[in-house]
């Protein structure tokens, strides 16, 4: 086994893969990387498993080490990262070798950054995931320092470098924007929304949110200066899926992220697509979204072909 | 399995007089019973499921329950709309209660109801004009049905409370809910499994583990269906069993 030691650290670094989607019954949240698109990509381009773990960093800020030869992609949130103080590129394969010190600095806009290894970090998995669970649970299993991970790198130096016309159209999918630069989130509509009129529901399709600073990996908190008065409150709980928009009674809404609760009490307006997801997941506090109704058959297509790409 | 067919989704998202449909996610379809509280109710959505999880194999990802509703996480490539609600229907048109079994068990959760471990306990007491006494006996004579697993990993909502102890939620949540943590919201009372912020009100603390863990095993102590009835005990046999009061 090799060895990836963290030298430095500020925030939140955290083991991820796409999550334990199969223990949510037990009350396990599916949790996994909030940017599928940037942890995806990486894999791909380093030739490695979709699914291999990865360092999910928030706001960048930290360095690391290997001690052995071995190559690496970082995505999501760009960091400007540099190896040996030398500013290497974003979205792109990087071969290091032994001792080499990677480092990167707080993103300039986005959230979440990837740090992908050949052969990926190597982690027992519980529930077929490596997402690092609650630790309330105590079930973590440190057999080493935190601070290091481990993955294997024999015969992983073999990714050829990305074309910079991959990269630009990666990167060019966080920029879904209208007309006026506004972040639109698709929906797939609920039982509420269709029992409003058309024009309750015009107002909400021109309504413009904004993101607010406690949002967080459990719920993306939405506000507008017009609450969604719906005239209906709590129910009993329900299980509640990945970009649910939520309406507590202050009809302020709140969009259901990677580490959301299984079950949940608040009405749905409806759901955002899975395809905007890591989009917002990377949206700062104080952005402004839209919310824009589409039917479920082309959220379907948009998904297939996201997960082909 | 799923067979082919040119049934159209009913305009009216009933698949049954009683139970309504919505495809809720890319992936995802929620079935609604009416809204109660009810064990007959409950019962027939984990028979539901337990149809479900043996017709559906191929294309099924996970399925939840909860107290009037059951979601089904499903492979949206290998079937059709149409095709599932014609399958849910069916399912439900033929389920028959006696050839579903299912394995239900008592569950006894030793309690320590003392005000140092109950930190709600004197609130609610004065709050509903009752002792603490008979607020510890309103909550432990009582035998509850387990109608759902979530929150977080083997936190299980069990229902319904007598009603003299229905109680909103607290105005502002908890920081900090200790593990082992005995708690009533409206209608709901439940242990929780691990330390976490909470809006319950504590009544008492359980030196039982909520869940065991063996080889990568992960078993909730409480399963969906199960009975649970709370044994008061005394601050000496709490400790015996391992307890160890925390304090607010």
């Amino acid at each position: 086994m090799n060895k990836l030691t963290i030298i430095k650290q500020k925030g939140l670094i955290s083991i991820q893969d796409l999550g334990r989607f199969h223990a949510q019954h037990l009350g396990f949240s599916a949790s996994g990387v909030a940017d599928e698109f940037a942890f995806l990509s990486g894999n791909k381009w380093l030739g490695n498993a979709l699914n291999a773990a990865a360092l999910e960093i928030t706001f960048g800020q930290m360095s690391f080490t290997v001690d052995s030869p071995c190559q690496i992609i970082i995505t999501g949130a760009d960091c400007q990262p540099k190896v040996n103080n030398i500013r290497v590129q974003h979205w792109q394969i990087i071969n290091l070798s032994a001792d080499d010190h990677v480092e990167l600095l707080a993103p300039k806009s986005g959230v979440y950054s990837y740090v992908c290894i050949s052969g990926g970090i190597q982690t027992p998995l519980y529930f077929d995931s490596a997402s690092e669970l609650p630790k309330a649970l105590k079930l973590n299993k440190p057999n080493i320092e935190v601070t290091q991970y481990l993955f294997t790198c024999e015969q992983h130096i073999t990714a050829k470098p990305v074309p910079s016309t991959a990269i630009a159209s990666a990167i060019n999918y966080y920029f879904q924007q209208d007309k006026k630069s506004l972040h639109v989130l698709r929906f797939i509509p609920h039982h509420l929304w269709h029992e409003l009129t058309t024009k309750a529901q015009q107002k909400i399709s021109r309504q413009v949110f904004q993101l607010q600073a406690s949002s967080n990996k459990m719920g993306y908190r939405l506000k507008s200066n017009n609450p969604i008065d719906l005239a209906i409150s709590q129910q009993l709980s329900k299980p509640v899926t990945l970009g649910a928009i939520q309406l507590p009674s202050d009809g302020q809404p709140i969009i259901l992220m990677k580490d959301r609760q299984t079950i949940g009490g608040y009405p749905t307006l409806g759901c955002v697509i899975q395809v905007d997801i890591p989009r917002l997941a990377q949206l700062n506090a104080h952005q402004n979204v839209k919310l824009l109704p589409i039917t479920i058959e082309k959220a379907q297509a948009q998904l297939q072909a996201f997960y082909q790409k | 399995m799923f067979t082919p067919g040119n049934h159209h989704i009913p305009q009216n998202n009933q698949l049954t007089e009683q139970v309504s449909i919505e495809f809720v996610a890319e992936n995802a379809v929620l079935l609604t019973w009416p809204e109660v509280i009810n064990p007959n109710q409950h019962r027939q959505i984990i028979q539901l499921e337990q149809a479900i999880k043996q017709h559906f194999t191929c294309a099924l990802l996970e399925t939840i329950v909860s107290y009037n509703s059951l979601i089904l996480y499903y492979q949206f490539q290998k079937v059709t709309q149409a095709q599932l609600v014609e399958q849910l229907t069916e399912l439900l048109n033929s389920a028959q209660p006696s050839t579903l079994t299912t394995t239900s068990k008592i569950v006894e959760i030793p309690v320590y109801y003392g005000e140092d471990a109950g930190w709600d306990l004197a609130a609610i007491a004065a709050e509903k004009k009752l002792t603490t006494d008979e607020v510890i006996h309103l909550h432990s004579a009582r035998r509850y049905r387990a109608y759902a697993l979530g929150f977080t990993p083997g936190f299980c909502y069990l229902a319904s409370l007598a009603p003299p102890l229905v109680v909103p939620r607290k105005a502002r949540p908890r920081i900090k809910v200790p593990a082992g943590a005995v708690a009533i919201a409206e209608q709901q009372t439940a242990v929780y499994p691990s330390a976490s912020p909470g809006g319950w009100h504590i009544l008492g603390q359980t030196p039982q583990a909520m869940f065991n863990i063996t080889n990568d095993n992960f078993t909730p102590i409480i399963s969906v269906g199960d009975t649970v009835v709370f044994k008061p005990i005394d601050k000496t046999l709490f400790e015996q069993l391992g307890g160890k009061v925390d304090h607010e």
